[in-house]
């Protein structure tokens, strides 16, 4: 009897289980969770139902009768490739920009486009599209310039809205918030000739300062040349002055001196020179008539 | 029938070979080997009950017994006239009795035939040949050597197929996998078929039914094993198939040792077939059952009936049930860490108000409520320019490459080139528009960034760039990408924007700082030249001074030598005043005697010119 009733007890507890798991199963097949910033398109049998943007709790007949397809409604950045394109005045650049999008019409989206690496595809084919046309119309003193008046880039970036926003609306079902140029380059091949140029640009300006310096330092080291010379000159002058001033004043001294008795000087004078002139290696022949050889012829001179 | 399942087994060898060769898993290898094997074991029954006919029709042409039990059931169907009469040791061995050891198994299998072949074999010898006890070895030979060569090629093949390469990263297509993975059932259930046929035979019609079909049986089983092995192949879970390499090669190399171990008796010629493996495994066509009741022969224990796997049985499902509870309800608490804010999404519907800040929060399990929790306090960085690969601080230098590639932006003048390495910091502050508003904002802050760089650089030139207030250009770079943020609604604050380097590209930098070098250059030669100024101008000065006091001091001496002079003649005067002609005597005679001393003279009289004379001198 206890047997027979846990039996029940068993069967009825395995019954009250498998009917509530097979509720939940059935609940969860048939209910749609649309989150914050997502929609989802239902579709029956592969037509589409409805699309269930409002974010909450939603329902559809189980699997495999209806079925969701969910799409992220938030806001994406996109960033294209670089492109390597043409301007107006036939100066090759690379561009890059960035687009600001979001699904405006998920069945749209959804038929077209199918799902957001897709999408990704979808927009750098418009985008490189837009961006060369666009471009093209516009000299590179639009995008890059030292003349804020020749610059244009909002004026630019509002041409690739305008040019892009209609068709993907139309074809994919995207709305496109913003297109940005995010970077301008130049291409590689370029590149090697801009750096060329602006090492030659840089070698003449240190050509030019080291020249300039070259410069001046010879200037400095001739000023300084004849600054030494004249400075030299003027001690020589000075000199030679002195010289002049002291010969003067010696032949003064000697002047006054021997004016007192001219005879005297002109003798003692005479006697120096007979001093000086006389060497050892003269010969000299002297006359008797004059002393003290007169002692010689026995008397002595008058 | 013997025939038919030969050739099952061999077409299933082949078809597996194929199947081996097309899906990498050892364990269709495996089913390849034991189907030969199996196939070499048909062919040892086959050929063993060929002896015993031939053995029988000999006794029966010699002594026309009546024909002996052939429990070969083809045979039976050829010669009807044989009557199913079992042997009484053949009764005993049913295929779901308990079966004995292994060790014992062989025997009760083989003596029957052997017995009563080998009665009559041992009354009666061959014919032809001389009158020798033993009779003519060649069959019973033949068929220990088909033994041993079966089990040892099984062996040697199960050895071999580690040499073979498995390429387990390999990924073969769903179709073949499919193909291999169908044919491997079909052929498990065909061995099944086998099975379930050789077992419904008595045993009493063909004693080798049951072991056959034991061997059916194993057979199935490691087929499923391969499909198994080949569906883990295929998902990449390699510890299953590797495990199933493993049974299955156990199954095998068991068997092949059960077959090694059994000598053929020479007298009773008979294949063996009670493999002790074959037996734990294939005696029910379930094979756990068959392996409890393998147990329960061998230890004497009832695992059915041991209290701990009934216990385990029993509460394998509350027990289960009760985790997958206990799991769900875990749903319903969320831990939010100290750097981040949360917000509660019912059915997708963010709940207003406060975020939820750090700690335990307790909600609707899931799949109703769902939290979703951002890093908000955490400052993040974003790089623009370079993505530093190199960890740990980096030094920023003009002329050393500092990133693999260089981000270079065009400037103003149209010819320029600028490299510029930035960095952004920010914080969420607003975690729900965060959340919402972009699907990736962090590139969209990368990209915003990376714009505000390059509007900054297109109306500049390089020197402008590089002479550029750094201060006043982050700040006003700072204000755009806040202000583009808010315009996209991102709910972050950007806190910084740091310019890590702004200089031209590596490949000129070196030009740069030559001309800053030349600039220097320029400097320092001028500077030498006023050194050099400054070292001559003094120099000349003190020659020119030295000139002129050389000049004075020559003066002064000559002067005073004058004055000297002119003090010891106004003396001398006053000596000459006293008696000038003394004097003028004195001092006369003084400098002849000074001058002439010691001097060869001539000295002429007078008189001879006076005379008229003349006087002729010669040197």
């Amino acid at each position: 009897m206890a047997q027979a009733v846990t039996l029940t007890r068993g069967r009825w507890l395995r019954f009250g289980f498998g009917t509530l798991a097979l509720a939940a199963i059935g609940l969860h097949a048939s209910a749609v969770v649309v989150r914050e910033g997502q929609a989802a398109v239902i579709t029956r049998l592969g037509d589409p139902l409805r699309i269930a943007t409002e974010p909450g709790l939603h329902w559809k007949a189980p699997w495999p009768i209806d079925e969701t397809t969910y799409l992220d409604m938030r806001r994406r950045i996109y960033e294209t490739g670089h492109t390597e394109m043409l301007t107006r005045d036939k100066k090759n650049v690379i561009a890059r920009t960035f687009v600001v999008w979001r699904i405006g019409d998920p069945l749209l989206f959804s038929q077209s486009v199918g799902d957001q690496s897709q999408a990704d595809g979808k927009l750098d084919g418009l985008l490189t599209n837009a961006a060369i046309a666009t471009l093209g119309g516009h000299d590179l003193s639009a995008l890059v310039s030292t003349e804020p008046k020749d610059l244009q880039v909002d004026q630019i970036e509002g041409e690739l809205l305008a040019s892009t926003s209609t068709v993907a609306l139309e074809n994919y079902g995207i709305v496109i918030d913003q297109i940005r140029l995010e970077r301008i380059s130049l291409p590689e091949e370029n590149v090697t000739a801009v750096f060329n140029q602006m090492r030659a640009e840089r070698r003449e300006f240190a050509a030019k300062y080291q020249a300039e310096g070259d410069r001046e330092a010879k200037h400095i080291r001739s000023e300084a040349d004849l600054e030494a010379a004249k400075i030299r000159a003027k001690g020589d002058e000075e000199a030679a002055r002195i010289r002049g001033e002291s010969a003067a004043e010696v032949a003064k001294t000697y002047a006054d001196a021997h004016r007192v008795d001219p005879q005297l000087y002109r003798f003692t004078r005479s006697l120096e020179s007979l001093d000086q002139l006389v060497t050892n290696t003269s010969s000299l022949i002297l006359r008797t008539d004059s002393e003290p050889f007169s002692l010689l012829q026995g008397q002595p001179a008058k | 029938m013997l025939r038919l399942l030969f050739a099952l087994a061999v077409i299933g060898a082949i078809g597996a070979l194929g199947a081996a060769i097309a899906v990498p898993a050892p364990a269709v290898l495996d089913a390849v080997v034991m189907l030969g094997l199996a196939a070499g074991v048909i062919a040892g029954t086959a050929k063993t009950r060929a002896l015993r006919r031939r053995r029988r029709e000999r006794a029966t042409d010699r002594h026309f017994e009546p024909p002996p039990v052939d429990p070969d059931p083809e045979l039976r169907d050829e010669t009807s006239s044989v009557a199913a009469a079992p042997e009484l040791p053949v009764t005993t061995e049913q295929p779901a009795s308990p079966e004995p050891s292994t060790e014992t198994s062989a025997s009760p299998n083989v003596e029957p035939t052997g017995e009563a072949s080998g009665a009559r074999q041992v009354s009666i010898p061959p014919a032809k040949k001389a009158p020798v006890v033993a009779p003519p070895s060649s069959p019973a030979d033949d068929l220990d050597a088909l033994r041993t060569w079966i089990a040892g090629a099984a062996i040697t093949l199960v050895t071999l197929e580690h040499v073979w390469l498995f390429d387990a990263a390999r990924r073969t297509s769903w179709v073949a996998t499919g193909i291999v993975i169908a044919a491997c059932l079909a052929a498990a259930g065909a061995a099944g078929l086998a099975a379930r046929y050789l077992t419904s035979i008595e045993v009493a019609q063909w004693s080798d039914a049951p072991a056959l079909g034991r061997g059916a049986r194993v057979t199935a089983w490691l087929l499923v094993l391969a499909a198994i092995a080949t569906a883990a192949a295929r998902l990449g879970v390699t510890a299953v198939f590797w495990t199933a390499h493993l049974v299955a090669a156990a199954v095998i190399v068991g068997a092949c040792i059960g077959l090694l171990r059994k000598r053929i008796d020479r007298d009773h010629p008979a294949f063996p077939l009670e493999l002790g493996v074959l037996a734990v495994f294939g005696a029910r066509p379930n094979m756990i059952g068959s392996m409890l009741d393998a147990g329960e022969r061998r230890l004497g224990i009832d695992l059915r009936s041991t209290w701990a796997l009934t216990v385990v049985r029993r509460s394998i499902l509350p027990l289960a049930l009760g985790l997958a509870a206990l799991g769900w309800l875990s749903t319903t608490i969320s831990i939010v860490h100290s750097d981040e804010r949360a917000f509660v999404e019912r059915f997708g519907v963010p709940i207003e108000g406060p975020a939820l800040s750090p700690g335990i929060h307790v909600h609707w399990p899931w799949p109703i409520d769902h939290v979703a929790r951002i890093p908000v306090q955490r400052v993040r960085s974003l790089v623009v320019g370079h993505e530093g690969e190199e960890s740990g601080p980096e030094n920023v230098l003009w002329a050393r490459q500092h990133a693999a590639n260089e981000y270079t932006l065009l400037l103003g003048n149209g010819r320029d080139l600028i490299t510029v390495d930035a960095t952004v910091q920010y914080r969420v502050v607003d975690p729900r528009a965060w959340a919402y508003a972009c699907a990736n904002p962090s590139d969209a802050l990368r990209a915003i960034a990376y714009r505000t760089v390059m509007r900054a650089t297109v109306d500049r030139t390089l020197a402008d760039a590089l002479s550029e207030n750094v201060a006043t250009l982050t700040k006003g770079m700072r204000e755009t990408v806040q202000h583009d943020a808010d315009e996209l609604g991102l709910g972050v604050e950007v806190i910084d924007f740091t310019i890590g380097g702004m200089h031209p590209p590596v490949a000129v930098a070196a030009s740069y700082q030559a001309v800053v070098s030349a600039e220097l250059g320029k400097v320092t030669a001028v500077v030498d030249a006023r050194a050099e100024r400054n070292r001559l101008l003094p120099n000349a000065e003190a020659e020119a001074e030295r000139a002129a006091s050389a000049a004075s001091a020559e003066a002064a001496e000559r002067l005073a030598r004058a004055a000297g002079e002119a003090w010891s003649f106004r003396a001398l005067e006053a000596q000459y005043n006293t008696a000038p002609e003394e004097y003028r005597f004195r001092r006369r005679l003084e400098t002849l005697e000074n001058g002439l001393a010691g001097r060869e003279l001539t000295i002429i009289d007078d008189r001879i010119l006076k005379d008229g004379g003349g006087l002729w001198l010669r040197p």
